[in-house]
Formats: C-alpha cells, structure tokens, sequence
C-alpha cells in the first residue's frame, strides 16, 4: 500500500464512518451540545435500540459482545466471552459480559463506558435535504418559503440538532391517519455531515427535490395501493411520487404593519417619523429608565433610556419634550418597542416623511387589499427600485393597469407621476418615497434575479392571493383574452419557487420549467418559467378558459391502475367497484347483486368478474376470491387517496449527483414526520434512523433505570486488575468515577469484564439475545462462548476453528465503485502530478498497462495534472473505467467465513439431508469491496411448511431486526427457487424445510439504517448475493432431483411388490392353476419386471448421520418463538 | 332362466380363457405380456354412411407389462376373472356392484367407480364382446314407453310369456329395463317418438298424443341409455317403424343426445353396430324453429359455445352432413338457445296441437 499521506486521510475519514466505536471520545467532545444527555437519551432511546425491554436487554449485549471480539480479533487473542444474565426480578437483570481481550488503559475507561457519543457519527446516516432545498414554513402568522439550509443554520451552526419546539414554526404535513393536509410544529432541526448520495427527483410539472438517497417520499405501496415511504434511490422512471393536492390554509392575515417591513439601518439613517397619539407616547416614555450622562465639558443632562437585548436608545430630556408636545417619536423607536405600543396606536399612526421637501404621510397599517394585490402583482412582474422612487412601465393600451396602481398610491399618501413615452410606446408610472422604496425592497427583492414574493401574500385570503398572481401575470403581459395557458416567466428562481407554491395554496399544480438564457438581449441568464394549463386557469379572478385540462391526476392514475387490472377506466367505476365489492365482502346472493347493478350501472359484468377470478360462486351467493379481497382492498384505498388531500406526480428522472453538499438538513414533525419541499412542494419523509450508540449507552440507560453504576474490571497482561465503578454525569455528559482500586482477579491475566444492572425483559425466541449469541457462534467459529441465561440455563459454544480470522486490511478504493463525487474529491487531494500516476498510486488494481488502457478508454492525456480535471474529464475518466478489464480487488481487506465453516455452523444448528454453500468471489459497490456467502442446509427434520428460514449476518454479526426491509430477503425473493425444489409462489420468500444463511463480509458494510438491521439495498450487493444464492440452488437442485428420482424408483418397485401377487392370483382363478404354479408364476413376473433394475441409491434421511448436529444447540431461542415488532 | 350356459356365454367364456392363456405363456417365455385394445375416441371413428353409424378405427392402444403397468394388468385380469364367474353362474352385475367386488382385491382393489368402469369398458373392447354379455349391466334405468304397443316380456321363473300393453300405463309409463334383447314387440303404430325431457313426455302421455298420432313415445331422459336404444333399435327394426327425435334446441341435444341415438358415441364405438338407429329423423327445435315459432331463448353459455366447435370440427357425422353444420353454425351466430318447453309461450298444448303435427307435416324442417 503506497504510503500516500492524502489517501491516507482519505481512507481515514473512511474508517472513521465506518465505525462508531473507533471515533475518538476526545474528538466528539468538542461537538458536543448543551442539552442534558438524559433527555437526549429519553427523546431518542427507540433509535438508540432501547425501544422497549426486551431489546434493552439485547441491545446491551450486543454492544458488549462485538466490543470483546473487536478487541480480542485486533489484539490477535482467540476470543473466549463469557455472558451471564441474572434474574433480579422485578424486571430488573443483570448483564455480566467478561472478555479475555487486551484489558483497557485506565484512562480510556471513563471515556469508552461512561460518555455518551452523541455527536455526527449519530446523525450522519440520517435522512435529509440538501441546503438549498426550498421548504414552506409558518411562523407567527407569517409564511414563507425558505431553503431549509438557510432555516436549519438559524439554530444550529455546526452539526447535530436543536430542539426548537415552542419556537412556533410550523410546517404543513398531511395526517398518516386521514391523509388530510395541515400545519403542524416543528420540534427540531438537524443538520448533518453527508454520508450519502444526493438523488435529484424530478417529476411531472418540473418539479424535483433533492434529498440524499436514503431519505425517502411517499409513493403507494405496489402491492396494498397505500401511502408508504420510499427511499429516494429507489424511485425510478414511471414511479409516483405523493404531493399535497392543496396546500393547508395557513393562519390568515388581514393587514400588515409596515414598520416591521422596514429594517433598523435603514431606520436609523432615515429621518422618518411616526405620528401618533400623544397619552401613548407618554406612557412609552413612563417605561424607560433614566439616565444621567454628560458629554465631555458638558453639564450633566437627563436621558430616557430604551433597552432591548443589545438594542439601546437614549433619548435626550429635550427632545421627549417636543415629542410629546407635536405627537411624535422616530420610526425606529416605534419599531424596536412595537410591543409597549397596542394596536389602537399604529391603526392612528402614520409614518411621516419628506420628498423634495414636500410632506407626506404613510399610514402604518395597511389593510390587505385587493388593491395592495394588484399592485404587489404588477410591481413584483415588472417594477424596480431605486433609493428613493419606485418606477414601473407599462404598455399605452395598458390603462386599466395604470388606474390601478394610481388608486393605491392615493390610498397610501404616495406622489406618483405618469409618463407617456409614445416613442417606446410605454407609460412610465411613478411613486417617490423613501418608504415605498424600501418597503418594496423589503418585500420584493431588489433587483429582477432576487424578485420574490411578499411573505405576507401567503397569509391572505384565498382571493388575494389569486389577486396577485393575477396581476403578476398582466404585468408579465398577460391579456386577459382567453388563452389556453398562462405563463409567468422570470430570471428569480426564488420567484418561480414562491410563485409554484402560492399557485399550491389555490390547489393547482402549476409546471415549471427552466428555459436557457438567450445570447442577444439584456438578459443572458437563464429564466424560470411558470405556466397552468386549461382549467386550472378558471381558478384566476381574470383570466379564464374554456379548454379542459386532462383529468386531475389522480383520476388519471386511477384510471390506469383500474384499465391495468380489467375494471373499467373510471372513478366513477372505481366507487362503483367499491360498492359491490363491500357487498361481497361477506358473501352476496345473486338477485342482490344483480339489483346492485341494475342500479348501478358500472359497466361491470358478473360472468367477467368471475372469469377475472375476481368473484367466485357458490349456489348462488357469490364472495369474493382471494384476488378480489386484494382488489377491494386496494380499491378502497386508492378511492380514500383520490379524496385526500394528496395527489401523486409521476417521477421523469432520478439523478444521482455525488458531489458538494457538505451538509445536509431535515425537520422533525412529531406524529406526522412529513413536511413539503423542493421546487412545487413534494411530500417528504422525515424518516428516524436507528443506530447501535455504544456500550456507554447501555451504561446511561442502566443508570437511569436502576440509579445503579456500572462495574468495570480490567486488567492488561502484568498490571493487577483495576476495578471501577462509574457513573455518567447526564447534565455534562462526563464520566464521574465512583471507584477505583486494584482487585484481585485470578484466573485471568488479561481481560475486561462488565457489569451492569438495568431494567429489561427476557423472552427466548428468535429476537431474543440466546438466539443472537448462539448466530454469533454459528459464524464466528474461533469464540468460545458461555452464555448463562436468566433462567440459569448454561450454554457453551466451544470454538470450532483454533485459528483467528485474517484481519481485514485497509485498501485503496477500486476503480469500478468509484462515484463521479468520490472521483473528485481524490482528483483534489490526490499528491500525485499525473493522470497515470494517479491511477496506479491512488487505486488498487490499476498497474501501468491498465492506467494506459483506462486513459486510452477515456480520450484523456497521462500527463494531465489531476488537479486541474474538471467534471467533464472526470466523467470521461469514470467512462474510461467502465470500458476497461480490471482484476477484482483484493480479498485481504474483508474477512469472509468460508464455504467449509459456513457448513459446519449450519450443521450445529439445523439437523438437515443436505447442505451446501457458495463464497462468491469479492466485489465491489461504490468502491468498497465486499464479499458474500450464501449456505443452505435443505430437509431433515425442519418444518415442510411456511416459508424458508433465513439467517442473514453482515461481518459475521447475526441481523435479527427487520428481515423485511433487508437486501438479503430481496435477494432470496427474486431469486427462482422453483427449478431449484423449493416451493416459490410469485416474487416471495420461498416456502419448503430450508435453512437460509446469507453473509455480507465488507470494509463498510452498507445498512439500511443506525440500527444496523438491514442491509442496505445496493444492486451490486442484490445481484452478488443472487448469484450467491442460485449457486447453493444449483447444488441443491442436483440433490432434489436426485432425491425425486430415487423416490420414484422405490415407488416402482413397491409397485412391482405389490401387484404381481394379484396378477398370479387371477391367472390362476383364469386358468386354475395350481398353487406351486401360481407361486412360480410369481417368481417368474418378479425376475421378469426387476431384471431391468440396478441398485438404488440410499437417500433416506438419518437423522444420526449428521455428527455435527447438537440439538440442544438448535433449541436454543426456539422455545417460544415469537416474531416481536 | 336356464340353468345351463347358453352357446353365447360359453364362447363368451373360452375368449377369456384365450386372453388369459396368451398372457400366461408370454410370461412363461420370459417375455413380457402386451394387452391392446382399440382407442375409443371420436378420433378413432368413423362415420359409415352406408351403415349409418360410428365405426371403430385401427388405432390400438397397447400396453406392455411393466412397472408403471403392473396394477392395471392386476384389475384387468382380476375382473376378466370376476366376468367368467358370472358368465358361468347365469348371474348379472352392474358396473356399481363390480366396482364393490373389486373391494376383496386388496391393493388392487379401485379407488372409484369411474376407474372399474373404464377396465370393464376396456375389456369389452379388447374381446371384442358386448358388456351384457360379459354379465355387466348399467345401473341407470333405461328410457319409459308409453303408447300403441304390446311387449311380450318373459316371467323370470316361468318362462311363461307377459304381455305388456304400453297404453294402460294411464298417465304412467313402462320403464325399459336394463336387458331387452329377449323381447317381442305387437304394435299398430306408424312411428316412434323419441322425446328428450321427461317433462315434455308426460305432457304428451296426459294428453294421449300417442293415440292421436298413432305412435310408440320414448322417454330418452338426456343422452339415451344403452337398453333405451337397443330398444329403439329392436323395435324399430322389427316393426319397421320410423324414429323421431324431439329434443332442445341446443348443442347438447343435438350433438349428445341425437347423435348418439342416431350413429353412436366414440367411446362405445366398437358396440355401436347393437344400439344405433341410423335412420332416426331429427323434428326437435331447430335454429330455424328459433326464429319461426318465435320461441324465448337463452344466450348460450361458453360450454354451449365449445361443444358447437367442437361438434364442427371434430365430429365425424356433423362433418358428413352439411345441414348440421348449417343448424350449428346458424345458433352460433345467434347466440341463443331454447327448450321444449319454450313452446308453451304459445300455450301448454301448442306442441300437441301445433307444433308436432306441422314439423311432422313438413319434412323439410327435419334435420338429418
């Protein structure tokens, strides 16, 4: 391995991913947040895999057991463990897990037990958002939408999360119950490290959101048509994605105070004042303190003075005098103490300021007009700012536009002037004002690329804000003539944004799309363009049409999913559908049905249904079959879908972008865990990781449970033993030593030993830790384990194998999963100067011949300087790659169990006819090589019934949580088992007496989430584990089929045996024969029929044969099996 | 009855011996024995138009002893066994009681009636004798009689002929029972009627019809039984009496019950020179009669539809006769059905009155 200071940081960062228990507590510390640690715990404890007792209990052996053998293995020590449970009642057990391992240094021990990890290791593999990801979010009445980067950073500067329930934001979500759209609060933000790949889904309507390949959207479940997440990176083309079909009204607004628009520098420089009632400004006053202070050389004089945070204003005796006299303050007193002055006062109040010396006053509340719409709408479509005037232009014909605008400024003390510049064939409209200016600055953005929309627009009516996307259309140039579309078109993305939402609140899906900047012009950028279609146009005060749009989206994919399965094209059909098929669902006599349908009328026959296999008959009462209690049920939740508040939008494309990105966002919505993101607002999931935190969590959660300490021992080879007793500091999360003296430990040279009470369950079974530590055994065939349950029962695992495992070695990336993303990041750090020695230094696999051959593939120079690559190149590099051989990388990195070993744990476990296994040879996904075994242990004594079992390990750790949603149980489902000899109905789990057992050895072996339950769904992963599988099928195949075949020869013979005595017997009656002739006769058909036969194969099942086999060994965690979850 | 067997059984006896002895030698040779008997499918008929009924093929199946053959060669022999001793004690036994006796077989006994009959049907076949000879009797009964005719029955211990007269079963009938070949037939009438439903039969029984028209009525109660139409047979042959059939107007009626009256069934093939009456007339409701007595009808179910198709193009006599083809292709393109009893939407006795004395009136209404 070069010696590549770069690489190695690179492949360090790695490790550091990889592993939480390899992180360095003094690190993390750093990062750590103020909160109290216990409530950390108690928020998160269901990801921390401390759900419930039962896997408390799992859990902490778990962690305690992987430490031991991660110690032994790296201190090259076969590993012998010794696990107790003890029963203390009242729920309560204690955990006593003794290693032989190297012994831990005292001054790690406090760290290693008793501090708890909390920091990015713990979110880093959660589900998020990129920055710039628009989200719409409420805060006090007032809507906006912002990127969730922006909103998260208000809280959290660096990484991890901040709780900021009760700060009042909310977000809307929909109801996992009802599927109704709502705002609800948000009670935290996290903001993460990316670990992931950003997937950029983009849908029908232009819209997309960029999120990282684990987080998921909503789609429907194929399989039940109900709303269910789904990973980003495993959406694909045609897939639907859920959206809301109308955003949830916020909290509305009927007026606005400008004076929060305005913003405190530009108070400060502007002589504006308010005007208002005089008793108000007094009693303002009577709050502020009084403070003496004299200027140098001065007398002392009197000052009132304001203080808000570090917000301080002295106002000079004097001064408050005339103030009070006239009836004024300055506008940024008003503004920074709003909250001593009541509502009376500003609806009195008006904001005074000068123009070329002329007066004019502005009212401070201003009512939220159709007015105020109309010319909102036409200034964001077309006006601009400068310091002191706002200028808009509109065409000669546009009159009507100009009125408009006229009345509001009179309504709101502003001067306006008209221009009419018959050569531009334009009319230049007016409005001076510092106030104005800055308000529409405030509000609008400033200049055409930052034009948004007012936030307080979102809080108004319903026909307000139709009101100003009306006018923002007109002022876009927009007649009013009917046409069959609208189009808004603007170089502000933010616009568009905004502008897609609002058009979300009036219910319509508006498309965007991103038209290319023109060369000739004033603009070079490119334009984001807003459009509706059809019907939807009839939702606007003033445009309209007589055009019909599609069907709503829903309808139409009703109407698919209906035509799909033979129903008819309708919803109407659909309800139709769910009628009769209500009808049926206990059964329904034909003269009811058949008044159902003389009533109905849904096009539907009883003879197509029946040849559909959809009803079925029995006398006259007909029922539903198993296909149609499917259907009904899939009907009714697509008709519960077509009338919720959600809609779908159909993906176009997924885009894989792996790059940038350092951070990554998300919100957490209790009860509800969606909100609405991306440009036009997609549902997204916020979905909960769960994760494996380290043993000091099972040390916190004993202590909080038990109040008892945790009681380490520990001894390194010459030292004495040191015995600790620690606690965890919840309010600091600092390890506070309770004890700490040399002990006695004979018998035990080196070693750790734990011991720790807490609150639990122990159920046996196939979650419970006895099966858990029995898998371990399975796989791990260097251990010794002696397990002592709570019942006392003991179980020892003697090890197998007297020779350690190869520890994995740390290589260079292989070139077949390296990501564009990746690929960059190693082109910038990278210390070599060429092209070609980059490839062969910074990657395994590449000499000097395959370097050539990859540049070759890629068209790119072997002199070219890594560093100045630039994406283009770096596409053509990763082409190169792909078109060029490369040898597999090397296996020493991973630390596979081996066909042999495999079979050996299978035959402890399962007493089966037949066993066999595969190690695929390594391969790779995104650069990490991996290797999986698959073994199988077929017939014997297991059950004929039901699916197979499956035992499914990832390094050598037994995954007992969450089968469904591993890659493995994906493996075994698309794998074709039926030619194989096991039963296999469609794409499931294949049913027969089979045993399972799937391996994925791996540097970093990718998990679905923290909890480290399931394997992650990679295709690379999916199609070895396949090959893997359909291998041991083949083996397999040969032995069922062998089988098959001997049994029908033994069924022959029998068959011989048993009639030629009838045969001779009749003969004899026929032709009388006499009994010695019958018997030679019979002799004679028997050497007549065996003749032809050989010897026949034993393949009877002995259940002694199998020597390995220890059937107390296969009990364990059978006894009471019970799926939990 | 006679004690003694009869010149018939007795060969009927000898065949078996034959049979049996054939088997038996061919294993004293070492050789293994084959059995054969002809296929029995419409496959392997064909429709003798001189003769005016199914005949058998060539086509053999031939089964070599063997593993996989062993137990039918055991039920075989053991019933051909079970034969020759009813053959030999004058007794009977229908296809129910032989299924039963095979319970005494132990392993080689039959799990269900169909497979018993279909060895007895094979053994009929490969000796080339009628079943009723071999002692085997149907279980169902035959058709009923009613009208201008006198059967000349023998009483079974006496011997002593009894006369039946067909027209004193007032509104009954005579049941024809499973062994007709010793009667005698005394009649006047012109023609036999062959009606397919009992329901239309006692309509014609309560109303005399046989007196009106002068005729002999026959019950077939769906497809006829093999005495029914060996009764037919006899009588029509011997009094040299035209038959017609009067059935539904559908598939089944045409294609199972008439045909089979008429030329026979596939499967019995090889006994169908016995029980065919080719010259019978078919005067049941046509495609045609659909149409011109207006009748209500029924939308063909999918089995009506597959058996027209089936008829058409696999059926050797609808193959032979082009006004078949015709009638069958006609009601699959209307797509309906009717009944008898559709005629009594014109009222009840319309068929007694109207309808049969029209179509036997107009013979170009008939069907082949």
């Amino acid at each position: 391995m070069g010696e590549d200071g770069k690489l190695a940081d690179y492949a360090a960062e790695q490790r550091q991913e990889n592993d939480a228990r390899k992180q360095k507590a003094v690190e993390m510390s750093a990062k750590q947040r103020d909160i109290s640690v216990a409530e950390f715990f108690e928020k998160n404890r269901h990801l921390l895999g401390f759900d419930n007792k039962r896997k408390a209990l799992l859990t902490t052996v778990k962690e305690a057991v992987d430490n031991s053998l991660d110690a032994c293995e790296e201190a090259g020590i076969l590993p012998e463990i010794l696990v107790e449970i003890v029963d203390m009642e009242n729920d309560r057990f204690r955990i006593i897990v003794e290693d032989n391992g190297p012994g831990i240094v005292k001054k790690q021990i406090p760290n290693i037990f008793a501090k708890l990890l909390y920091g990015s290791k713990f979110h880093s593999l959660r589900q998020s958002l990129t920055a710039d990801q628009p989200v719409l979010v409420e805060k006090e009445g007032s809507v906006a939408l912002e990127p969730i980067g922006t909103l998260v950073d208000r809280f959290c500067p660096g990484e991890g999360d901040e709780d900021i329930s009760g700060k009042g934001w909310r977000v809307p979500c929909f109801d996992r119950e009802n599927y109704a759209y709502a705002f609800k609060p948000v009670s935290k933000v996290i903001k993460h490290r990316r670990a992931h790949e950003i997937i950029e889904v983009k849908t029908r309507y232009g819209k997309s959101i960029k999120v990282t390949g684990c987080h998921s959207l909503f789609s429907l479940d194929p399989q039940t048509l109900e709303v269910k997440e789904v990973a980003a990176r495993k959406l694909k083309e045609g897939d639907y994605v859920i959206a809301p079909k109308k955003l949830p009204e916020p909290e509305q607004k009927s007026d606005i105070n400008i004076l929060e628009a305005l913003p405190p520098q530009a108070l400060k420089k502007q002589w504006w004042y308010v005007y208002g009632e005089r008793e108000a400004i007094k009693s303002l006053f009577a709050r502020a303190t009084t403070v003496h202070k004299k200027k140098s050389g001065d007398k002392s004089r009197k000052y009132y003075r304001f203080t808000k945070g570090k917000e301080r204003i002295d106002i000079l005796d004097d001064t408050y005098k005339q103030y009070v006299t006239k009836g004024f303050i300055p506008a940024r007193l008003a503004r920074t103490f709003s909250s001593a002055l009541d509502q009376a006062f500003f609806e009195q109040a008006r904001i005074r300021s000068h123009h070329h010396g002329k007066t004019y006053e502005v009212p401070i509340i201003w009512p939220l007009t159709s007015e105020l719409m109309a010319f909102l709408g036409l200034f964001v479509a077309e006006g601009h700012t400068d310091s002191r005037q706002v200028g808009l232009t509109f065409g000669r014909h546009e009159k009507e536009l100009v009125a408009k605008v006229q009345s509001f400024a009179l309504s709101h003390g502003l001067s306006m002037t008209l221009e009419d510049r018959p050569e531009k064939n334009s009319l230049r409209v007016k409005l001076f004002g510092g106030i104005i200016s800055t308000l529409l600055r405030e509000w609008c953005g400033q200049r055409a690329e930052n034009k948004r929309i007012p936030s307080f627009v979102f809080s108004a009516s319903n026909e307000l804000r139709q009101t100003f996307i009306d006018h923002l259309y007109l002022g876009d140039g927009h007649s009013a003539k009917g046409s069959n579309s609208l189009m808004h078109s603007t170089v502000s993305k933010r616009l568009a944004d905004e502008l897609n939402y609002l058009w979300l609140l009036q219910g319509v899906h508006a498309a965007q799309y991103q038209k290319p900047g023109g060369t000739l012009g004033k603009t070079s950028k490119p334009s984001f363009v807003t459009s509706v279609y059809g019907e939807d146009i009839n939702q606007s005060n003033l445009f309209s049409t007589s055009k019909r749009t599609q069907q709503p989206i829903n309808d139409q994919f009703i109407s698919k999913w209906l035509a799909r399965n033979g129903l008819g094209s309708s919803r109407e059909h659909a309800e139709a559908y769910l009628r009769l098929f209500l009808m049926l669902e206990r059964s329904a006599s034909y003269p009811l049905i058949s008044e159902m349908m003389r009533q109905e009328k849904p096009g539907y026959k009883l003879r197509h249904l029946q040849e559909q296999d959809i009803i079925t008959r029995s006398g006259t009462m007909f029922m539903l079959t198993k296909k149609g209690l499917l259907l009904q049920q899939q009907v009714r939740n697509l008709s519960t879908f077509a009338q919720s508040d959600l809609t779908l939008l159909e993906v176009t494309d997924t885009v894989v972008c792996d790059e940038g990105d350092e951070w990554v966002y998300d919100l957490s919505v209790p009860g509800a865990e969606n909100f609405v993101g991306g440009t036009g607002g997609i549902a997204c999931h916020n979905s909960r990781g769960q994760q494996g935190i380290g043993i000091s969590a099972s040390v916190m959660y004993g202590q909080l449970t038990t109040g008892r300490p945790a009681r380490i021992t520990s001894r390194i080879a010459g030292d004495p033993a040191h015995y600790y007793e620690l606690k965890l500091n919840t309010q600091k999360n600092q390890p506070e030593v309770l004890a700490d003296q040399v002990k006695e430990w004979t018998g035990k040279e080196h070693g750790t030993r734990i011991e720790i009470d807490l609150e639990a369950s122990y159920q046996k079974g196939w979650q419970s830790v006895d099966e858990y530590l029995k898998q371990t055994a399975i796989v791990n065939p260097h251990v010794t384990l002696i397990y002592t349950n709570p019942k006392a029962e003991q179980f020892i695992f003697p090890r197998a194998i007297e020779s350690l495992p190869e520890l994995p070695k740390e290589i260079k990336p292989h070139p077949y999963g390296v990501e564009l993303g990746m690929l960059m990041k190693m082109l910038q750090w990278t210390e070599t100067r060429t092209l070609k020695s980059f490839l062969k230094e910074d990657f395994s696999r590449v000499g000097s011949k395959a370097a050539d051959e990859i540049l070759g593939n890629a068209r790119l120079s072997p002199d070219a300087k890594p560093r100045k690559l630039g994406r283009e190149e770096a596409e053509k590099l990763i082409a190169g790659i792909r078109e060029t051989k490369l040898m597999m990388p090397p296996t020493d990195c991973i630390s596979p169990i081996g066909e042999e070993a495999l079979v050996k744990g299978l035959k402890k476990e399962v007493n089966a006819e037949f066993y066999a296994a595969c190690a695929r040879p390594p391969a790779v996904y995104r650069g990490n090589p991996f290797v999986i075994e698959a073994a199988i242990a077929y017939g014997g004594n297991q059950h004929a019934e039901g699916p197979v079992t499956i035992m499914r390990f990832a390094n050598k750790v037994p995954l007992l949580y969450q089968q469904g949603a591993c890659a493995v149980t994906e493996s075994i489902a698309k794998t074709t088992w039926k030619s194989y000899g096991l039963q296999q109905s469609g794409s499931n789990i294949p049913q027969g007496p089979a045993t399972l057992l799937v391996h994925m050895a791996s540097g970093w072996v990718p998990f679905t989430s923290e909890a480290k339950e399931a394997l992650a769904h990679y295709p690379e992963i999916i199609k070895e584990t396949k090959l893997a599988l359909q291998e041991v099928g083949r083996k397999l195949s040969r032995y069922t089929s062998k089988k098959r075949k001997v049994s029908d020869e033994l069924k022959k013979r029998s068959y011989i045996e048993k009639y030629i005595p009838h045969l001779a017997a009749a003969l004899k009656e026929l032709l009388s024969l006499s009994d010695a002739e019958e018997s030679m006769l019979e002799e004679e058909l028997k050497s007549l029929l065996e003749k032809h036969r050989g010897e026949v194969e034993d393949v009877e099942f002995d259940p002694s044969k199998n020597v390995e086999y220890d059937e107390e060994f296969a009990s364990i965690g059978r006894e009471e099996e019970e799926v939990e979850e | 009855m006679s004690a003694a067997m009869d010149q018939v059984d007795k060969e009927v006896v000898q065949k078996m011996t034959a049979y049996a002895k054939a088997i038996h030698d061919a294993i004293k040779k070492g050789e293994k024995p084959v059995i054969s008997s002809p296929i029995r499918s419409l496959s392997n008929v064909s429709y003798n138009l001189k003769n005016g009924y199914f005949e058998l093929g060539g086509s053999m199946k031939s089964r070599s002893l063997g593993a996989s053959t062993v137990k039918g060669f055991a039920q075989t022999l053991l019933m051909m066994n079970e034969a020759k001793k009813v053959v030999e004690t004058e007794d009977i036994m229908t296809k129910r009681e032989a299924y039963y006796v095979s319970k005494n077989w132990g392993d080689a006994k039959f799990n269900e009636q169909p497979e018993s009959d279909g060895v007895m049907d094979d053994i009929e076949a490969m000796m080339r004798v009628l079943r009723e000879e071999l002692g085997f009797i149907p279980e169902e009964d035959g058709g009923a009689v009613a009208g201008n005719l006198v059967i000349i029955d023998r009483d079974p211990d006496t011997d002593a002929d009894v006369r039946i007269d067909c027209a004193k079963f007032a509104s009954g009938a005579y049941s024809i029972p499973s062994n007709v070949e010793h009667f005698k037939f005394e009649t006047n009438a012109q023609f036999i009627l062959a009606v397919e439903t009992a329901g239309m039969f006692q309509r014609l029984v309560k109303h005399k019809y046989y007196q009106k028209a002068n005729c002999v009525l026959v019950s077939l109660k769906g497809v006829p039984s093999r005495a029914t139409r060996r009764f037919i047979k006899r009588l029509s042959a011997e009094k040299d009496l035209p038959v017609y059939v009067f059935t539904d107007g559908d598939p089944y009626g045409y294609g199972s019950i008439y045909r089979t009256l008429k030329v026979g069934s596939g499967n019995a093939a090889h006994v169908n020179e016995y029980f065919c009456v080719p010259h019978a007339k078919f005067i049941g409701i046509t495609p045609q009669d659909i149409i011109d007595y207006k009748l209500p009808s029924h939308p063909l179910k999918e089995v009506d539809v597959k058996k027209i198709k089936d008829l058409v193009k696999n059926d050797p006599f609808i193959q032979a006769h082009k006004q078949w083809q015709k009638a069958l292709t006609d009601m699959a393109k209307m797509k309906v059905r009717a009944e008898q009893q559709a005629l009594a939407k014109w009222g009840l006795n319309y068929v007694i009155d109207t309808y049969l004395p029209e179509k036997m009136k107009k013979q170009e209404t008939w069907l082949p």
